[in-house]
């Protein structure tokens, strides 16, 4: 009798602690769902690491300003001339204009390179904010072109740079030949 | 006649734990699918981008900006291949995107601007509270014709009754 009782005891138990792991796991289980639940397209992309994001990051209206620049006749005279100042005063109340919204912080924004027969004759910082953050290594010269400008989103903070860690902001640049 | 009274207590406890986990799979797929996922943002951003790949080339503001008929969703249809009309169930009566198209000289003087759809979400952004409209407005220096001038865009999607 006492045999039964113990291995009753023995069966209730095991029931009692599965039935505790389950309700566990249901909990964690919920928990998680709550943790990952979706707020915007951004967050399930952010989900899917080196993935290309849908539109806005490839920033199309600054690459098209690059070309603009290098297609502007006074800044082409002021390379010609190697005035940069004046290439640098002509480019800064544009560049202003032309970043994205919103990167105007102080940690962060759009800077200007120079080119010209493949190196670097001028660096504009508009924004004040000397690079210590440069991941743009995958930048290369136009070869063809005498000259070239090139526009980056650059930062002193690396926290500030996070935010674009999974899908970061391609250079943008235009080269044109010096006439 | 003690088995059977167990046996049937085990049935009761394991329908008891089938519901539980049920519910809890049914709880937690529901938190996850079931949140608001705001994609408005984005459709703002992919609107902004084909409007400056439809209005400008290398630099240059294409002849597409004359030929589009300011409010004419018909000829933002054939220019540019954006149909504003959603005809998807619930908004099919309303107009839920804005774009405000602007150019501007280096003087920041506006000398021509167009719009298109429900350019008022740009005014009502503010008034809406929480469910104010996504938007993107960005600037591009263009030329025009060799004139140096920016060209302004600003998109509006508001949809908060869907895709929010």
């Amino acid at each position: 009798m006492k045999k039964i009782h113990k291995k009753a005891v023995g069966e209730t138990m095991t029931w009692i602690v599965a039935t505790i792991s389950i309700l566990f796991i249901m909990i964690i289980f919920l928990f998680a769902s709550g943790v990952f639940r979706f707020k915007s397209i951004g967050d399930v992309l952010n989900l899917f690491k080196g993935k290309d994001t849908i539109g806005s990051l490839n920033f199309p209206e600054q690459q098209q300003s690059v070309f603009a620049l290098s297609e502007y006749k006074e800044i082409k005279d002021a390379i010609i001339s190697e005035n940069y100042n004046q290439a640098e005063n002509l480019i800064n109340p544009i560049l202003e204009r032309i970043t994205e919204y919103g990167y105007h912080e102080s940690k962060g924004g759009w800077n200007v390179q120079i080119f010209k027969n493949n190196k670097q004759v001028k660096r504009i910082e508009p924004m004040n904010i000397p690079g210590h953050y440069d991941k743009q290594n995958f930048f290369t010269n136009l070869k063809s072109s005498d000259f070239s400008i090139r526009l980056f989103l650059e930062s002193k903070s690396e926290n500030y740079m996070d935010k674009f860690k999974n899908h970061y902001p391609q250079p943008v640049q235009a080269g044109g030949t010096l006439q | 006649m003690n088995k059977k009274a167990g046996q049937r207590v085990l049935v009761f406890y394991w329908i008891l734990i089938m519901v539980i986990i049920a519910v809890g799979i049914v709880s937690a797929v529901w938190n996850v699918f079931g949140a608001n996922m705001d994609i408005r943002e984005a459709e703002a951003g992919l609107l902004k981008e084909r409007l400056v790949d439809c209005l400008v080339k290398e630099g240059k503001l294409l002849d597409s900006y004359e030929k589009l008929d300011s409010g004419s969703l018909d000829s933002l249809n054939q220019i540019c291949k954006i149909d504003l009309k959603d005809n998807t169930g619930k908004y099919k009566e309303t107009i839920q995107y804005g774009i405000i198209i602007g150019l501007r000289d280096i003087n920041d003087n506006y000398y021509s601007d167009k719009s298109f759809g429900d350019w008022t979400l740009g005014v009502t952004f503010q008034e809406k509270g929480k469910h104010f409209p996504s938007w993107h407005r960005r600037s591009v220096f263009v030329l025009d014709n060799d004139k140096k001038a920016f060209l302004e865009i600003a998109t509006f999607v508001d949809k908060n009754e869907k895709n929010t």
